[in-house]
């Protein structure tokens, strides 16, 4: 996902504001141009069941209810892909039915010496291109729709997006120091989950 | 950073950032190339961070022969759908 430079920015600006107005034109035009990217996404989140679809529009009207709050400091097309993926990561935990975790669960443990408590295993991931590797990500995006929303947002911005923490930091409204010790909690976490998949000897 | 897994631990995206000062590089370096669980648990970390990534751009892009999601075309009557469902919400 691409954070265009200042060529791109007026013709947001104009169309942000035609959308605010209520302008239907302008709603056509935006829902044509980025429904075949963001239905491209959703149907690689919901592989294998019919819920793309309803990921995408999802989506759309969660944006449209929004587009307030847009600041323009994203691009839209940004935008509207990390609502995408947010809409995609609930519709896999709905249907996972599991519940969101506690993030002081997923963390590390340590003896009171400072020593982790138990012996950490090496892991051994399947290579690109195999079909255990699709089946890891699948699991690995489960996962991740399991961790609380505000871990799972500093996720998204920084692994997905690519954002510099204090990027990430002014996106969510928290001070940088706040969102680089939430983003490494939510790795933590995440590799606390994804350690009885990858355990050497597991696949 | 102190010369103990919890220390260690908490520095490892500094450490993959570059951004620990020389001093704590070397204290970090020293720790891991002498405990097997931080080893370990660095190398899952840094294969954590890659995987975040992978699996949220909705990788892996070509893992098999099916036609690639990108090239199915986009029923109209989504696009429909969804301009039909914001003309009722507002």
């Amino acid at each position: 996902v691409s954070r265009g430079g200042n060529h791109t920015r007026r013709p947001t600006r104009a169309l942000v504001d035609a959308l605010r107005r209520g302008d239907g034109a302008a709603y056509e035009r935006l829902v044509r141009e980025h429904t075949p990217k963001l239905l491209a996404l959703a149907r690689r989140y919901c592989a294998g069941h019919g819920d793309a679809q309803d990921v995408v529009q999802d989506a759309f009207l969660q944006a449209f209810r929004a587009l307030d709050r847009f600041d323009g400091r994203a691009q839209l097309s940004t935008w509207l892909f990390r609502i995408t993926v947010n809409c995609a990561l609930m519709k896999l935990r709905a249907r996972s039915r599991r519940p969101e975790l506690r993030i002081e669960e997923l963390q590390p443990c340590f003896s009171p010496d400072g020593h982790h408590e138990s012996p950490i295993a090496a892991w051994a991931a399947p290579e690109d291109g195999t079909l255990e590797r699709a089946d890891l990500c699948a699991k690995v995006r489960e996962a991740i729709a399991q961790l609380p929303e505000s871990y799972r947002t500093v996720l998204v911005l920084r692994d997905l997006e690519g954002l510099s923490t204090l990027e990430a930091a002014h996106v969510i409204g928290e001070n940088e120091n706040t969102t680089k010790i939430r983003l490494h909690r939510a790795r933590l976490a995440l590799r606390t989950l994804l350690d009885p998949l990858l355990r050497e000897g597991q696949l | 950073v102190k010369d103990e897994c919890r220390d260690v631990t908490a520095f490892l995206d500094e450490y993959l950032e570059r951004s620990l000062a020389a001093d704590s590089v070397r204290v970090f370096e020293e720790h891991i190339a002498e405990c097997a669980d931080c080893a370990h648990f660095l190398a899952s970390y840094r294969a954590t961070r890659a995987l975040a990534g992978e699996a949220l751009r909705g990788g892996p892009a070509a893992a098999s022969s099916a036609p690639a999601p990108m090239e199915l075309p986009v029923p109209e009557r989504l696009i429909e759908a969804i301009l039909a469902a914001r003309r009722r919400e507002r």
